[in-house]
């Protein structure tokens, strides 16, 4: 039973465009934050780095109309923070990097 | 009488006195007393040792003292012997069967006690092993509840997050206007999407449920809307079955309502559903009216019927009906109503079996005025937003809606700035660079700032929800909620407060 959605302006099309443009750079980000956490041997800070840029991207992502990379982004998260299977936690990374590059093609 | 005679005469009655006076060849010479009143037949001249037995061993020369001897019938006397000067002895007998008794009752007393003494000590025992066997079976079960839980938690957001980006994709195939076959298709991967998704949530709401409560957001939705998409996802199925369907809402419904309109759509999935998977023929009817701020929902169908005897088990989780061929986890039922009655609302059920099935679902939803998109007049909004790009969009989208738009990164500055008289809302993200947003609610709220607070986060948690409203926050807006939703919520704030 959704709200009728206010129709986008220009403004704000504009602003969705230049973020799905941005989005294969995010990719690269995430990739190095993960690259970074696996050199750490995925302590605490390292994951919570990469948590938190993921945490970050998923509330930009709803903000910009991107709801399905924004709900694999919150569901990815609990598996990258705390002291969860780190081989889990790198393919959840793949398969983020992945979504976000699908996101940037439309 | 005397003193002395009262005390002799008392002493006689009490103690009985016996004196018995013996020679030294033992012949009983003199006797004092009532000898009968203890059994003993005394007489001069008799042997002393036959008559009073209790001699037998006892010295001669020297005093002696018996504390408690038994007569020959069964009273208790003290005996006192004492050598006399012409070589005989006296032997003196009183009265202690009184004694004697009131001994045996406290021994007696005494053994009864320490028996219960045992006992109790026993059943102390008992309790104490049952109570631990109690706790370890308690802590068990708790522990294979809490596994189960998180498991079908993490398995449904694991299906749900897929499940989400297939019906993304199939409305957006579906709403190209292309090929008429693709078109269809899509429609029909959307139709089975949903019908997923929904089984997916009605897993993890049980799983909420087991571990406490689910989470109800009322907010302004349109009942119009609602009906258009539950038509849109049901007339399709009932058509391919032969079943007429309609939906319709009563000539009084409001524009917009204030309900959760998740769970709402999700119960009336439930149930709309389950009339069309267990008609064969007729019809399914949803009908939505409206008095006096209760929402009233009708589900009726032309199917089989449900017996008393499944009626009130359908209701439990994972119980189905007994015309089970038909596919499905069995959840519906049982999470509806749930969800109905943590909304406020309540389930009836009236069928036979033949007869077709009616649900009856009331629940309150206040009327809520449209939203004009009119904002209050002078309102200041300050945003406490980290992430440059959701600033920027927050800002735009604000700004077109007719808001003056302030921004700050910090949970301490967000405080300072509202404090200072710069904000007639403000907007809290959860997280920011120095403190939360919860904690900077509380120092807000402790501040003295009294204007609404919303909190803005990317996640859907009912502890967050529930830090949030109790740091101080008016509401609660999850960020892929929509513009829409947002501006609602704060329409509705700053009219409450004018």
């Amino acid at each position: 039973m959704p709200v009728p959605e206010v129709p986008p302006s220009d403004a704000r099309a504009a602003l969705v465009a230049r973020y799905r443009d941005a989005l294969p750079a995010r990719a690269v980000e995430l990739a190095a934050l993960a690259e970074d956490a696996r050199a750490a041997g995925w302590d605490h800070p390292s994951r919570s780095n990469l948590a938190d840029f993921v945490h970050r991207l998923a509330g930009s992502a709803a903000v910009y109309g991107f709801a399905d990379l924004s709900a694999a982004l919150a569901a990815a998260e609990p598996a990258l923070r705390g002291d969860g299977d780190v081989h889990e936690a790198g393919e959840r990374v793949t398969r983020l990097v992945a979504a976000l590059r699908d996101a940037a093609a439309g | 009488m005397s003193g002395p005679d009262l005390a002799a005469e008392l002493a006689r009655v009490y103690l009985q006195p016996v004196r018995a006076v013996i020679d030294a060849d033992g012949w009983l010479v003199d006797v004092e007393g009532d000898a009968g009143f203890y059994g003993y037949a005394l007489a001069c001249r008799e042997r002393a040792a036959e008559r009073l037995v209790f001699l037998e061993g006892l010295p001669t020369d020297e005093p002696c003292e018996l504390p408690m001897v038994e007569t020959p019938n069964g009273r208790r006397v003290h005996v006192r012997t004492a050598p006399l000067a012409n070589g005989g002895l006296e032997v003196v007998l009183v009265d202690v069967t009184g004694q004697w008794q009131q001994q045996q009752a406290l021994q007696q007393k005494a053994n009864e006690l320490h028996l219960l003494t045992l006992e109790q000590q026993r059943l102390v025992e008992r309790l104490e092993q049952t109570r631990d066997a109690l706790r370890l079976s308690r802590d068990e079960a708790e522990h294979a509840s809490r596994l189960k839980s998180h498991f079908i938690a993490k398995m449904s957001h694991e299906f749900r997050t897929p499940l989400t980006s297939i019906l993304g994709r199939a409305r957006r195939l579906a709403g190209t206007g292309g090929d008429a076959d693709v078109v269809t298709g899509a429609a029909a991967i959307e139709r089975g999407a949903t019908h997923l998704l929904n089984l997916v949530e009605n897993l993890l709401d049980q799983a909420q449920f087991g571990e406490g409560g689910v989470l109800i957001n009322p907010r302004p939705g349109s009942l119009a809307a609602l009906l258009d998409e539950v038509t849109e996802l049901f007339a399709p199925i009932a058509q391919e079955k032969g079943l007429a369907f309609a939906a319709r809402g009563a000539e009084a419904l409001p524009a917009r309502v204030l309900v959760d309109d998740l769970r709402l759509r999700q119960v009336l999935i439930n149930f709309v559903g389950n009339a069309c998977k267990y008609t064969a023929e007729g019809r399914v009817d949803l009908e939505l009216r409206y008095d006096d701020g209760t929402l009233e929902v009708v589900v009726r169908d032309t199917g089989p019927g449900i017996s008393a005897t499944d009626r009130e088990r359908l209701f439990g989780a994972f119980q189905r009906g007994r015309a089970h061929d038909e596919p499905g986890a069995g959840l519906g039922l049982a999470i509806s109503r749930q969800l109905v009655e943590a909304m406020g609302g309540a389930v009836e059920l009236h069928s036979e079996p033949g007869e077709g099935t009616t649900i009856r679902i009331t629940l309150p939803a206040p009327a809520v005025e449209a939203a004009s998109g009119a904002t209050p007049a002078a309102s200041r909004v300050l945003l406490a937003e980290d992430d440059p790009d959701v600033t920027e969009m927050y800002g735009l989208l604000l700004g077109e809606a007719g808001y003056a738009v302030a921004n700050v990164d910090g949970g301490t500055a967000a405080v300072r700035a509202a404090v200072d008289g710069g904000a007639d809302i403000v907007l809290m993200d959860r997280n920011l660079r120095d403190i939360d947003g919860f904690e900077a609610t509380r120092r807000l709220r402790a501040s003295g700032y009294d204007g609404p607070v919303v909190m803005l986060t990317a996640s859907n948690l009912l502890e967050d929800r529930d830090r949030a409203l109790a740091a101080g926050c008016d509401d609660f807006v999850v960020k892929s909620a929509g513009v829409a939703q947002l501006l609602d919520v704060m329409t509705a704030l700053l009219r409450a407060r004018a």
